[in-house]
């Protein structure tokens, strides 16, 4: 490992499971988490010297991630016609995931996902969700409340529609 | 706006807590695809002098390719294998069992087709070429297109040997293959691998010199002579 890595492959190592989970969460597409986590674990690895002092570097890996996704699809996009069982697989949704969870968060507006992922999935605060986010702690704060709002409702409605069965 | 933590709030975080703690989170890539596509990244930050010598050998490797592919077609025809050029600019490749590697890789090279033939060992870029190897390989109805684990979601294509795996001896059923050179992608290759546990061959399209290999478990080889093509 050259100096320029030093300290990668433990960073990797601790980190894969918590950054794929995050990103699969706010994408609600597993295979999409997969690909986009491991394409920003590769740009990590690339600036490893900025990245390995970043106040965040797991959240460095999840919002590099999110911000992946238009170039992905647009390589699924090309492989749909070939290869239609894969497209089915990846469009299948994350295994393990609570299928209401997964709804309310799908429904949820980008910004907010974002919001959910740093501050909820990777447990930061809300000045280090803003700073990653380029935005203020008072926006962060305002997108959390209205994420929340929409995740009780959703929740709550998904409650009490299993519960009438 | 400040955020004011609704009484319910801590039951559904809680739950996003505890639905993505339970999430079922798929194997650790290898760090050797992490780095190598790590790389690529840091070529492209090397800047545009980097970048110009950098195409400046991809054209030689292209205008190499070329002299291939417009140079004097071969055809090579063994009990191992067989390649041959069609008028319509595609290559055919018919593949026994037990074909020897380099001999492949020489005739193909001969017919304008540049490729990496190995066994016992899957290889694989990263990230995947933009095109699909679909695009450059013709399958007949054997192969099947699989999605590579290995990397990030590439796609290969795989036909097995009409051999029972209790049956240690070279298929007399070939596969076959036609192959479009001029569909691969400037900078790439094929990569053709044989995995004579499973009886397989893998046929992808991976970055010329910037891939990565892992090993696959091979059995010890079935008896008889392998043709040196």
């Amino acid at each position: 490992m050259s100096e320029d890595s030093a300290g990668f492959d433990e960073f990797f190592a601790a980190s894969w499971d918590p950054c794929v989970r995050a990103v699969a969460a706010t994408t609600g597409n597993m295979m999409l988490a997969e690909d986009q986590t491991a394409e920003a674990f590769a740009r990590a690895w690339a600036s490893w010297r900025k990245v390995s002092h970043h106040p965040a570097p797991r959240a460095w890996v999840v919002r590099t991630a999110l911000n992946a996704g238009a170039s992905w699809w647009h390589r699924r996009s090309k492989e749909t016609a070939l290869t239609s069982e894969d497209i089915a697989a990846a469009d299948s949704g994350v295994t393990g995931l609570d299928t209401a969870v997964l709804t309310a968060l799908r429904r949820l507006p980008a910004r907010q996902r974002e919001v959910i992922a740093l501050r909820v999935f990777l447990d930061l605060d809300v000045e280090t969700t803003a700073s990653q986010l380029g935005i203020a702690p008072g926006t962060v704060r305002a997108h959390l409340s209205r994420a929340m709002t929409a995740l009780r409702s959703e929740l709550t409605m998904a409650m009490t529609t299993e519960t009438g069965r | 706006m400040n955020y004011q933590e609704h009484p319910d709030d801590s039951i559904v975080l809680q739950e996003l807590h505890d639905s993505v703690a339970d999430l079922a989170v798929p194997r650790q890539p290898p760090l050797a695809a992490i780095t190598s596509r790590g790389r690529v990244h840091r070529r492209r930050r090397a800047g545009f002098a980097g970048a110009g010598v950098g195409g400046a050998a991809a054209c030689v490797a292209l205008v190499l390719g070329l002299t291939g592919v417009l140079g004097p077609a071969r055809s090579t025809d063994t009990s191992a294998f067989g390649v041959s050029n069609s008028s319509d600019g595609t290559v055919s490749l018919r593949l026994g069992q037990l074909f020897d590697p380099a001999a492949l890789k020489r005739a193909l090279a001969h017919a304008g087709v540049p490729a990496l033939v190995r066994t016992g060992v899957y290889c694989s870029s990263s990230p995947v070429i933009p095109e699909p190897v679909t695009a450059a390989v013709l399958p007949g109805a054997a192969w099947t297109p699989s999605r590579d684990h290995f990397s990030f979601h590439g796609i290969y294509m795989s036909a097995t040997f009409p051999v029972k795996p209790s049956q240690l001896a070279p298929s007399v059923d070939p596969v076959a293959v036609k192959i479009k050179p001029t569909a691969l992608p400037s900078g790439t290759e094929l990569f053709i691998g044989y995995f004579n546990l499973g009886h397989t061959v893998l046929v992808s399209v991976i970055f010329t010199g910037d891939h990565y290999c892992v090993n696959r478990q091979m059995v010890p080889d079935p008896p008889g002579p392998v043709s040196a093509g």
